[in-house]
């Protein structure tokens, strides 16, 4: 069975040097923080020596190999959600393989060709490994943001009668929906007599989403609950106009606060007459 | 056949409706109302409809016909507890029920016509 | 419409005003049961009604079948309302806005579509069939 006495020395005594070099290389011309740098690869390291100590033949399911796969998981994920580059992530194994190379070609180049071979395909793996999970976990958390952004339209409670909904992005007919039930369960919930819906932030304005916010009325009437708009921009405005959509049954607010500020006095009102 | 009880307080007539009621039923019940609103001169009728999963667009016809009716008799309608997916499912359908009072619980609506009646004393 | 091969859960035979009741009943009961969310199961039972509703109008009378069915990552349940009428002239129309022979608003066919996710018509005299599917994605 091969060994790998040799290379194991090298690191073994050049553990220091190899790391300052490693985070050198890794945090050149980047902001990153070194002595966390440090920290990773010093870890990472040493759960490499141990791999490298076992033999790459044995390290298939080993203990070492599932600490040293553990511990590339956490350093990955926590790479793809601190938002580096894949370019940075992917470096990173290659950088520690180009430090090792160096100091072989510099000390000990003709005694270490063969087992540097198997070092390098070795730290090849792990950093193909690595990279898979970065690009897994940065899907991951693409997909969640796309989700968040296209299914949470938060409700926001001003005061025990009043509801806001700052409608957001792209409103399509299957969002549309969503926005609808939530908002009529929400009023029910909350016997909320006053309903916002805040158009800031509503990407396009087209026949589609007035229809959809005409429904939301209506169906909004129907449960008893008044519903109000604040912030058409003058883009929508516009276009509201040019498509002939009739909004003129609907209360408008040129800002949130005035809205607000309506649907207190409303408030206001109907508290009077219950009292 | 099921009959829904209708309840008289303070010059208003209370109903809520409880069960899915067949074709008849409501045209019986709709009829009920009527002469029980017309010999106890109301000040306005309150149709309950909490429990209800479905309204489908007989039963909305039925509800926008009674309100019309009410208000020739002379009283107030109004409709309360409509649950949100009912709500949501009529304006899907293209029935807007705009021309009924809606409110979001009896109480509300209780509240409104006691209410108004003081205003007018 | 046999495109498929179909569970049959239930079926409702539709003779008077109470059959409509019990169609719409066990729809929703049956799309309550297949996961589908409180809203989709009023827009599913709503259909119904509008359709048995229909069937007592122009053929008085006809069967309410419910069945089940996965097909392509979507779970779905199919009513299939079933009457030996004289028939829909013309389908097409039937289901524009608006249009209506009997005595109702002229939203039943043109809602109910509106109300789930395909209606289907197969109308010859003697025999229409009506078919409505809500579906929901499954994962995994």
């Amino acid at each position: 069975m091969k060994t790998y006495e040799k290379i194991k020395t090298l690191i073994h005594e050049n553990r220091d040097n190899i790391i300052i070099h490693w985070v050198t290389a890794v945090t050149a011309g980047s902001a990153i923080d070194k002595s966390r740098e440090t920290d990773d690869c010093s870890v990472l390291l040493d759960l490499i020596f141990k791999c490298v100590e076992l033999g790459y033949e044995k390290i298939d399911k080993s203990e070492q190999y599932l600490l040293l796969e553990k511990e590339l998981h956490s350093f990955a994920s926590f790479r793809a959600l601190n938002n580096f580059t894949p370019t940075q992530t992917a470096n990173y194994l290659l950088e520690l393989k180009r430090t090792v190379y160096t100091i072989v070609s510099e000390t000990a180049r003709e005694v270490l060709a063969d087992e540097f071979i198997d070092f390098n395909n070795f730290i090849d793996d792990i950093a193909v490994l690595t990279f898979q999970i970065f690009s897994d976990a940065r899907e991951e958390i693409i997909a969640s943001q796309a989700y968040a952004l296209e299914h949470d339209t938060p409700i926001v409670k001003i005061s025990r009668s009043i509801l806001l909904m700052p409608l957001m992005g792209i409103i399509d007919t299957a969002r549309a929906q969503k926005i609808i039930e939530s908002l009529l369960d929400a009023v029910v919930e909350n016997q909320a007599e006053t309903a916002i819906l805040d158009m800031t932030a509503v990407a396009t304005f087209d026949t589609h989403v007035a229809n959809n916010i005409l429904k939301t009325i209506v169906a909004a009437k129907m449960v008893g609950t008044k519903v109000i708009l604040s912030g058409i921009s003058p883009n929508a405005a516009m276009t509201i106009v040019k498509l002939g959509v009739d909004l003129s049954q609907v209360e408008t607010f040129n800002t949130l606060e005035n809205a607000i500020s309506h649907a207190h006095e409303r408030d206001a009102v109907l508290l009077g007459e219950a009292s | 056949m099921n009959k829904i009880p209708i309840l008289y307080l303070n010059s208003i007539l209370i109903a809520s409706i409880q069960t899915e009621l067949t074709d008849e039923e409501v045209l019986s019940f709709q009829s009920e109302l009527l002469t029980k609103n017309n010999n106890l001169l109301t000040k306005g009728v309150i149709i309950d409809v909490s429990t209800l999963d479905v309204i489908d667009s007989y039963m909305a016809k039925v509800l926008s016909d009674l309100t019309t009716m009410v208000k020739l008799q002379g009283s107030a309608f109004l409709l309360c507890g409509v649950k949100p997916a009912v709500s949501s499912t009529l304006v899907d359908m293209g029935m807007m029920l705009t021309k009924i009072d809606t409110f979001q619980s009896l109480e509300k609506a209780f509240n409104f016509l006691t209410s108004n009646d003081r205003k007018y004393q | 419409m046999d495109k498929y091969c179909l569970n049959e859960i239930d079926s409702v035979p539709i003779k008077c005003t109470q059959d409509i009741v019990i169609s719409r009943q066990k729809g929703r009961e049956l799309a309550r049961k297949s996961g589908f969310s409180v809203s989709e199961q009023t827009r599913f039972a709503t259909a119904i009604s509008e359709i048995t509703r229909n069937v007592l109008t122009y053929a008085t009378e006809g069967d309410c079948h419910l069945f089940e069915n996965n097909l392509d990552g979507y779970h779905m349940v199919i009513a299939q309302i079933v009457d030996q009428g004289p028939g829909i002239d013309n389908p097409k129309l039937a289901m524009s806005d608006g249009y209506s022979t009997g005595h109702g608003l002229g939203l039943g066919l043109p809602g109910a579509k509106r109300l789930v996710h395909e209606l289907n018509i197969d109308s010859t005299p003697g025999k229409t069939i009506v078919e409505i599917i809500i579906k929901r994605r499954v994962y995994g």
